[in-house]
């Protein structure tokens, strides 16, 4: 590993995450719109991922502290229902998933919605770290690709209302800072008080399921039949459960 | 964990996890208000325990053979996947009602029973938690399909006993597959695979989107999460 310090590894990992935010935008160089099948299986992706990521995190939470980790993931769970109340009334945002021609307003709500809850994302990325390179690793990888779903959400409502595609890749870029600037307090959290660890795995996993729960899924749901997209949910969860035992 | 399991523990550990169906319908009936809610944060009570006992039967799959619980899996989540394709479950113009809901009903106790009898292959302890979450879980489920064969009025002792009858696959399959695994220990890797793909699917098929369908999504992913959680942590500590 070419850089050494700690807290730099965790920067660059987390910067990498968001930077794949930006990703999500390069089909809308070539579409306006995207297909909701498209859609449903990308969210349905993601969601796969990101359950298994929550696995991994789990799993080694627990050899630290069955119920700190258990007591982190429900702090977790509160963590982002806080957060939906005060960005409001959560129905506002599948309004806007789902509209065509949505307005200013809804491009502005789904950049702040994604951003404010990168810093879980960012969070789970931090305290891997303090499970080793391997979970660490893997827990960078499932973010990074569950971030392009969301770039792409971020470019659907704002490429058809005229946005360039620098400026989609740009905002969906922003809407994932907070990783980066989330993990490395996280990480160094973890790092200084080991008790902690658990806690923060725990946590990391709780907002991260809960995620999948509250937006990935049920958006999932309303594009595509419910039988493809657990297929797709669970063999990408399967393929993810893989990827962090090999690791 | 590693105590030693028999064909009749297997038996009466599936027979106890098939006759706590038969407390759904009563306690459906036994609710104030009937409400959609009801039915599915019971939904929701059962996917999130159903995800994890996945999670932990995929765990100690992987630990004892990662590439044959993981073939295991991708056949549980295809036979599922047919099996709804054959049954018309999840088309959305198709509604789940009367001897479809219990057909469903039955497809979904085979994976469980799958999962019962690998889970025993591994120790008593395994074992009685599979079939203690199963059993929980029947309770919130066999609910949900008295709901689906009656869906306004009280469903009373035929309602617990066709919820039994429904559960009567994981009995079956539970002693089915716990004599493949004892005959050979090389199929409890693929066992445990299998019971991991095919319940997450159901889950994520059927309850989780059923769920969503009667109460908010919020409050469904708390229940979920919690759930999955608790179930993840006791056995867990098996």
């Amino acid at each position: 590993m070419l850089i050494e310090h700690p807290v730099l590894q965790v920067f660059v990992y987390a910067f990498i995450t968001a930077l794949a935010t930006s990703l999500g935008a390069l089909p809308f160089a070539f579409i306006r719109t995207l297909s909701p099948r498209v859609s449903a299986f990308s969210n349905a992706t993601a969601a796969g991922l990101m359950l298994g990521a929550s696995f991994g995190l789990v799993v080694e939470g627990t050899q630290h502290g069955g119920w700190a980790t258990f007591t982190g993931a429900v702090a977790g769970v509160l963590f982002i229902l806080l957060a939906q109340r005060v960005m409001g009334d959560h129905g506002h945002e599948t309004e806007f998933l789902g509209a065509r021609g949505a307005g200013a307003r809804r491009m502005l709500i789904v950049i702040v919605i994604m951003t404010v809850h990168s810093f879980a994302e960012g969070a789970a990325v931090g305290v891997s770290f303090g499970g080793g390179r391997a979970l660490a690793t893997a827990i960078t990888l499932a973010v990074a690709v569950h971030n392009i779903p969301e770039g792409l959400a971020v470019s659907a409502v704002m490429r058809p209302q005229g946005a360039s595609i620098l400026s989609c890749m740009w905002w969906s870029f922003v809407s994932s800072v907070p990783q980066p600037l989330a993990a490395v307090p996280a990480f160094l959290f973890v790092s200084r008080s080991t008790a902690a660890l658990p806690y923060g795995l725990g946590f990391a996993a709780g907002a991260m399921v809960f995620m999948v729960l509250v937006e990935l899924l049920p958006e999932a749901y309303e594009r595509e039949v419910a039988r493809s997209v657990a297929v797709v949910t669970s063999l990408t969860l399967l393929g993810m459960l893989l990827v962090q035992h090999a690791l | 964990m590693r105590s030693a399991t028999s064909v009749a523990g297997v038996l009466a550990l599936g027979a106890f996890a098939a006759v706590a169906a038969g407390l759904g319908p009563p306690l459906l009936d036994a609710s104030k208000h009937r409400s959609s809610h009801v039915i599915g944060f019971a939904d929701a009570l059962a996917a999130g325990m159903m995800l994890g006992i996945g999670y932990s039967l995929m765990n100690w799959g992987i630990i004892r053979a990662p590439i044959a619980a993981t073939i295991g899996a991708a056949v549980g989540v295809g036979v599922m996947f047919l099996a709804h394709v054959r049954l018309g479950i999840g088309d959305p113009t198709a509604e789940l009602r009367g001897r479809r809901a219990l057909i469903a009903s039955m497809a979904h106790a085979t994976p469980e029973g799958v999962a019962l009898g690998a889970a025993a292959a591994l120790g008593q302890m395994v074992a009685v938690v599979v079939a203690a979450t199963l059993a929980i879980h029947n309770i919130s489920e066999s609910a949900v399909l008295a709901s689906h064969l009656s869906p306004r009025s009280r469903v009373g002792t035929r309602g617990s006993l066709v919820a039994v009858e429904s559960n009567l696959p994981q009995v079956v399959f539970g002693v089915v597959a716990f004599v493949l695994a004892r005959w050979r220990p090389s199929l409890v890797g693929p066992l445990l695979g299998f019971s991991f793909g095919s319940l997450v699917y159901l889950c994520f098929a059927e309850l989780i989107p059923d769920s969503y369908r009667t109460a908010g999504r919020s409050s469904i992913a708390v229940v979920v999460t919690v759930a999955a959680g608790v179930v993840a942590l006791v056995s867990g500590a098996v």
